[in-house]
């Protein structure tokens, strides 16, 4: 026979039997590149779990109640809110509208004392600040986050 | 003339040149992609180092900077978180690089956002904001009214310091001041003039007088310090100039 | 009959048998020059450069902590004495460091001149001097004493 059969038969069986090296090869190389590409993208570390302005922010409203004088009786403001039941029901309100007073708009806040806590709910996995001041009649915390 | 083909013999269909060539043509091909591949990932690891510059040095110095201007002791603070109005309206360029700024690290603070003094130009950086009161504060005189021997005073202030002018009539004698419980001032010989005394800010401010006979208003003169405080947002900024900062808003 | 093309009979064989080790040599021969062509630009220099890069990061990093942490070791309070432990890196790019204090600044002492850096050091007013060094192959510690004229804060070797 001459001609064609024998070629188009030879090409069917041609390229069924070899796939070209170098695809292959070039396959696995671009495979471990993507691969080594997508370690160091993913090396690169999670944003941090804490916000430094934020506990900053709570120190410096601490630090402010802690020394400021009380609107009745008592040392100083802290000490006012902390002495009994009573007196925390009684300055709740204007304490509220204190550190509302001193904190950058927008942001949310608790302050926790043995008596009671005013301000809001902290939502579970929000990246907040917190400090803790100590009074005689107790500990008072006091936590900033955004909302 | 043709050859003939044993069955399972592999068979180019093209001639032997053009098979090398296709071979060849792949094989280009591969190393394209390959390359290809390559400074796509160069692009995608510089993007993860850019990321990883994190400005460490100027951070950390304003946070020092921040900590060092709303403590007592530094150039603007009357105590802590507490400035003092007339240090705030003088704060210098000499004072920033005092609680940190150098030629390298360019420092600009702002008062509720208005920058109020820098050292160099710092356009981007880190900052950091910090809740302070500034106090200003004026000498208010007082003549309180009193009446008859031993009179007590109170006054709707708290301070810690006030100054005494004690101006007795001949008849009587003046021999001892107390504030609260404490005795401030003491003199069996009679106390004439004018005295400073200490107090307490704790407590509403209450001065008892011990006298020989009755003081009348205008006999005694109160003067202090009325402090009047607004609450500020004390932002310093801080850029460091070796390192391409990677943006950010300077105040 | 002309003869066509030289294909025909042994010769087309001698030829593809010659083609083929021409061409995979060839083919060997680009991959292996590609190969070192692309090893000697990554080695030569991206690679040292993102090594520098980092090394000079991890730098920054270790001296802007050892900062912060005698920071808070020496608080406001001008009473406030006391004792602290620091973490150090042994090594930053395989070489040893040392972190030396001053009263104005700390400086980070590394063999390649590009990640030895300094950073200002400002502390409370009471403070009268800073003084003393940490190597990183020995463990750090901060040291707050109260003297008659102020606090000092030294940085010493601590015991393991």
């Amino acid at each position: 026979m001459t001609g064609g059969s024998p070629r188009r038969i030879g090409r069917a069986a041609t390229d069924r039997a070899q796939l070209s090296m170098p695809v292959v090869e070039a396959g696995i190389g671009v495979v471990m590149i993507l691969s080594l590409a997508a370690l160091v993208a993913i090396g690169t570390p999670a944003p941090p779990a804490d916000d430094p302005q934020l506990d900053v922010y709570a120190e410096d409203v601490g630090m402010v109640l802690a020394e400021e004088p009380p609107r009745h009786g008592g040392t100083t403001r802290l000490d006012e809110l902390t002495r009994s039941q009573t007196s925390f029901d009684r300055e709740a309100p204007a304490l509220e509208q204190r550190v509302e007073s001193l904190l950058p708009a927008n942001l949310l806040y608790r302050i926790e004392t043995p008596h009671g806590a005013v301000g809001f709910e902290r939502p579970t996995g929000a990246v907040a600040g917190a400090s803790t001041v100590t009074t005689q009649h107790g500990e008072v915390r006091i936590e900033v986050w955004h909302p | 003339m043709s050859r003939g083909f044993e069955p399972n013999e592999p068979i180019s269909t093209l001639a032997g040149d053009d098979r090398g060539l296709s071979t060849l043509l792949s094989l280009v091909a591969a190393i394209t992609v390959v390359t290809i591949t390559l400074a796509g990932t160069m692009v995608i690891v510089e993007d993860a180092f850019r990321d990883t510059r994190r400005g460490d040095a100027e951070r950390v110095t304003a946070i020092q900077a921040s900590d060092r201007l709303v403590a007592a002791g530094g150039p603007i603070a009357v105590s802590q978180n507490v400035l003092a109005a007339d240090e705030l309206d003088s704060l210098s360029a000499a004072d920033l690089r005092q609680v940190g700024a150098t030629d390298r690290f360019e420092m600009a603070v702002a008062v509720d956002g208005d920058r109020i003094a820098a050292v160099g130009d710092p356009g981007g950086g880190h900052v950091v904001r910090r809740i302070a009161l500034v106090q200003s504060s004026e000498r208010v005189e007082r003549t309180p009214v009193l009446v008859g021997t031993d009179p007590g005073v109170t006054l709707p202030v708290r301070t810690d310091a006030v100054e005494l002018t004690i101006d007795p009539p001949s008849s009587t004698t003046v021999t001892e001041v107390r504030s609260g419980d404490r005795v401030v001032l003491a003199d069996g010989g009679g106390l004439e003039g004018t005295y400073d005394v200490l107090t307490s800010p704790y407590r509403t401010l209450s001065l008892e007088f011990e006298t020989t006979g009755p003081l009348d208003t205008g006999d005694v003169e109160i003067a202090y310090q009325s402090t009047d405080s607004d609450r500020v947002i004390l932002a310093v900024t801080v850029d460091d100039t070796e390192r391409a900062s990677g943006g950010g808003a300077s105040v | 009959m002309t003869r066509g093309p030289k294909r025909g009979g042994c010769g087309w064989d001698r030829d593809r048998a010659v083609s083929a080790v021409v061409g995979k040599s060839l083919e060997a021969g680009i991959v292996v020059l590609y190969i070192s062509t692309m090893v000697g630009v990554l080695y030569g220099g991206v690679v040292p450069e993102y090594q520098a890069t980092t090394g000079e990061e991890l730098g920054e990093r270790v001296l802007a902590e050892s900062v912060l942490e005698v920071q808070t070791a020496v608080p406001a309070d001008p009473e406030a004495t006391g004792t602290t432990r620091h973490q150090l890196p042994r090594t930053i790019d395989d070489e040893p460091y040392r972190i030396v204090a001053s009263n104005d600044s700390l400086r980070l002492v590394h063999d390649t001149a590009a990640i030895s850096t300094t950073i200002p050091l400002r502390l409370p007013s009471d403070v009268q001097r800073v003084e003393g060094e940490w190597r990183s192959s020995a463990p750090a510690v901060v040291t707050v004493e109260q003297t008659s004229s102020g606090r000092v804060v030294r940085l010493e070797a601590g015991s393991a």
